[in-house]
């Protein structure tokens, strides 16, 4: 069956196809949205909105890109939406923390470790994935989608809908902001 | 300035990124996905019975009904003679306007 067949397919709701698509597209959705919010809980969840979002509003693709680079962007964006309402939470129990209420505290999350790494290199991934985490947004994006994700710049320029000068200068950018985060992170971790 | 330990050391952290293998979910996730999916279609009637039985909405409910009929009884007992002018005012109107022949034959009660 081709993608347009199984598309076409899913504007009828038809299960069968949805199922394909998700068997498809699993692993790229769910480590694209784990490179982002590094943790594997939040991650199997974002996915699971990912794909209800698909499910849901096909009918509004129309092909005018690819079928991946669509489930790119919604996967990119309910995580972004996941990190926004987490923020707000964090702030939240915060202010209730100053007030008194009972409410406990949302702590840092402890050390990601990426389940793609080898376990002699567990370490210094943490740090890395750390230090990827402290990027601007866009930096942020655009440097999973390029190194955890393997995406060319043309691909991310089109999830991204910028140019591909535009992401060759995010990643030079946020290669260069990774290595200072390292710098410090090293220089006072010694 | 770097030192040359300290710039192998990050170099050495960022090849990290060249060996990362991509993660997959846990398996059977279309089955999680599926449940789901199923979870949230459920009967309206039966989502809006678990939200006004929340203990919180619950007992918010009753506590507003009470405070409704408190005021409603205190207000009712401030104002009794008004009520019962206006009612007797309209009583004699009527008993006036009676205008149907049944009315006219049967005045006294």
């Amino acid at each position: 069956m081709t993608e347009w067949e199984l598309i076409e397919l899913l504007k009828l709701k038809d299960n069968g196809a949805f199922k394909i698509i998700v068997d498809t597209w699993q692993d790229m959705v769910y480590n694209t949205v784990l490179g982002i919010l590094q943790n594997e809980e939040d991650a199997e969840d974002v996915s699971q909105e990912v794909f209800i979002q698909v499910y849901e509003s096909i009918k509004s693709f129309k092909g005018d890109s690819k079928f991946s680079t669509w489930i790119y962007r919604i996967a990119v964006s309910k995580s972004l939406d996941h990190l926004r309402k987490k923020k707000r939470k964090k702030r939240f129990a915060f202010i209730q923390s100053l007030f008194g209420k009972d409410e406990e505290l949302i702590h840092d999350p402890p050390d990601f470790f990426h389940p793609g790494i080898v376990l002699e290199n567990k370490e210094n991934a943490a740090v890395l994935f750390k230090a990827i985490a402290a990027l601007p947004q866009n930096q942020n994006i655009a440097f999973v989608l390029n190194k955890v994700e393997g995406l060319t710049y043309q691909q991310i320029s089109e999830v991204m809908e910028l140019s591909e000068s535009a992401v060759d200068s995010l990643l030079q950018r946020g290669k260069k902001k990774l290595i200072e985060n390292l710098e410090n992170y090293y220089r006072y971790n010694k | 300035m770097q030192s040359k330990v300290e710039s192998s050391r990050i170099e050495n952290t960022l090849s990290i990124l060249d060996k990362v293998q991509r993660a997959t979910p846990q398996p059977f996730f279309y089955t999680r996905l599926a449940a789901r999916m199923n979870k949230s279609q459920q009967n309206i009637w039966e989502l809006f019975s678990a939200y006004i039985t929340r203990p919180s909405i619950a007992f918010s409910g009753i506590f507003l009904i009470v405070i409704i009929n408190i005021m409603a009884a205190w207000l009712n007992l401030k104002t009794p003679v008004i009520a019962e002018e206006s009612e007797a005012a309209v009583t004699e109107e009527y008993t006036q306007l009676a205008t149907n022949f049944y009315d006219f034959e049967n005045i006294k009660p």
